[in-house]
């Protein structure tokens, strides 16, 4: 065990009730209590993971604030996570750290929070939930996981509703959105589909509104299950973004017997989200997505004659994309992840959407544990 | 008695913060950033109208971010940095 000293305030209590109470009375969790973190703790999830205290795992320079493996190692001992999970952590925290991820949208209204998707064999060794119950409560490793980096922002990023955390409604991805893919079908997982190696285990962080939607999917052809995702999808936030679509071992026989990859899923649905000008203008969409820059406020929301058949792509470029173009989101593109999950009977798929507009998600590798020096 | 450990993280490097204030605005030239909210534009002008009524302001920079949820880009901020006395800007909901 590595004797360099910790950074972090001692405080004595009486005893484990006293600390929960601590906890508590300063604003450093979430409601809920916490396993009090001692040094002890906190030094075997920093060893499992071969980390030195002060190393650092990410900066967030609007905020001027650093994470440190021991601040991470604090918050996930509160949560109550196995030292064993601390790799797949550290790799979470460099995965919202990362430029790419944008840190500063998640102060906004709509309640951004990112769900976490586990890959490879590490995934399966630390029994992270990927079947039945998939956005739980159903494991320790998805639970503690969630709370351990829920906390950590809480805690050292200010992510709190007293703090930068201005969303309206919150999102509940903060307790359950840690979960892992169900590789034991035919399709490759997202990791390998993003061209990492299938027995490299790795962190896929994703900014989502609040939620998850569960889709009705009771045909029996490729299309068939894939129209009902595609009228859903449409119909919901129509902000271009990486989408994530849930689909269960069940679906997945469905689509390989029809020669279908996941590759196929993702362009079936590439090609076909969207709705008419006329569907955005009567649901009041249209002047936030289209014209923006004008000011949309100043927007003409009447349907005019060839409205019901101009046809607005969400995922594809096309001519109505002021608003992408104005955010920068067209440059940056926009996809599709096909995920294996959940209960293996059952007639229904699930989506979540990003807060596509302001991030991106990033995946990273999981680091093996390395002697700590 | 238990020894348990503070799990918060300050500010690290004391760079964010609030700057130096001016002992006025007359003469000076002030930077305003709209995020892009709507009406935002209109508060701010209101607000320009007003500054101007107490103060003898030489200009004002008035630019607008490309997106309300992104930084804004580093040319707009080179900008301001360079031109301007100082700024006003912020999330603004």
């Amino acid at each position: 065990m590595s004797d360099v000293p910790l950074a972090a305030e001692q405080i004595d209590v009486e005893d484990v009730f006293a600390a929960i109470e601590l906890y508590h009375e300063r604003g450093w969790t979430d409601g809920l209590p916490v396993v009090p973190p001692t040094e002890k703790r906190v030094r075997a999830l920093l060893d499992a993971a071969g980390l030195a205290p002060a190393r650092v795992l990410g900066e967030i320079p609007e905020r001027d604030r650093v994470i440190t493996a021991e601040h991470l190692a604090i918050n996930a001992a509160m949560a109550g996570c196995l030292p064993a999970y601390m790799p797949v952590l550290a790799a979470a925290v460099e995965a919202i750290t990362d430029p790419a991820y944008r840190f500063n949208h998640m102060a906004s209204l709509g309640s951004p929070w990112p769900l976490f998707i586990v890959n490879g064999p590490l995934a399966r060794a630390l029994r992270f939930n990927s079947g039945l119950y998939l956005f739980g409560p159903a494991a320790r490793a998805n639970a503690t996981c969630a709370r351990a980096i829920s906390l950590l922002l809480w805690n050292c990023a200010e992510a709190r509703p007293d703090g930068i955390q201005r969303g309206q409604w919150g999102n509940p991805f903060r307790a359950v959105g840690f979960i892992a893919e169900d590789e034991s079908t035919a399709w490759d997982p997202l990791h390998v589909v993003l061209g990492h190696p299938r027995e490299t285990t790795t962190v896929t962080a994703i900014s989502l509104y609040p939620g998850f939607q569960q889709l009705h999917c009771a045909r029996s052809t490729p299309e068939g299950l894939l129209d009902t995702v595609v009228d859903a999808i449409s119909t919901d936030e129509f902000f271009r973004g990486t989408y994530t679509l849930f689909v269960s071992p069940q679906h997945v026989a469905v689509f390989v017997a029809h020669g279908w990859t996941k590759r196929h899923v993702r362009d079936y649905l590439w090609e076909r989200c969207g709705r008419s000008v006329a569907d955005l203008k009567r649901r009041g969409t249209w002047g936030v997505m289209a014209d923006k820059p004008a000011g949309f406020a100043d927007v003409a929301r009447d349907v005019l004659p060839g409205d019901e058949t101009r046809f607005v792509h969400l995922f594809k470029p096309n001519e109505y994309d002021r608003f992408m173009q104005a955010t920068g989101a067209l440059e940056r593109g926009a996809d599709i992840y096909v995920v294996v999950g959940g209960g293996n009977a059952g007639i229904r798929m699930a989506y979540v959407v990003p807060y596509g507009v302001s991030t991106d998600p990033v995946t990273k590798p999981v680091r093996a544990a390395a002697p700590t020096g | 008695m238990l020894k348990v450990l503070n799990p918060t993280a300050g500010p690290a490097r004391g760079t964010s913060g609030v700057a130096p204030r001016l002992a006025t605005l007359d003469g000076k030239t002030l930077g305003v950033i709209w995020n892009g909210r709507a009406y935002g534009d209109r508060i701010l002008s209101e607000v320009l109208d007003l500054l101007k009524q107490r103060y003898r302001v030489r200009d004002v920079l008035f630019r607008e971010k490309p997106f309300l949820g992104n930084i804004a880009p580093e040319p707009l901020l080179a900008e301001i940095a360079a031109r301007a006395d100082a700024a006003i800007t912020g999330v603004g909901d």
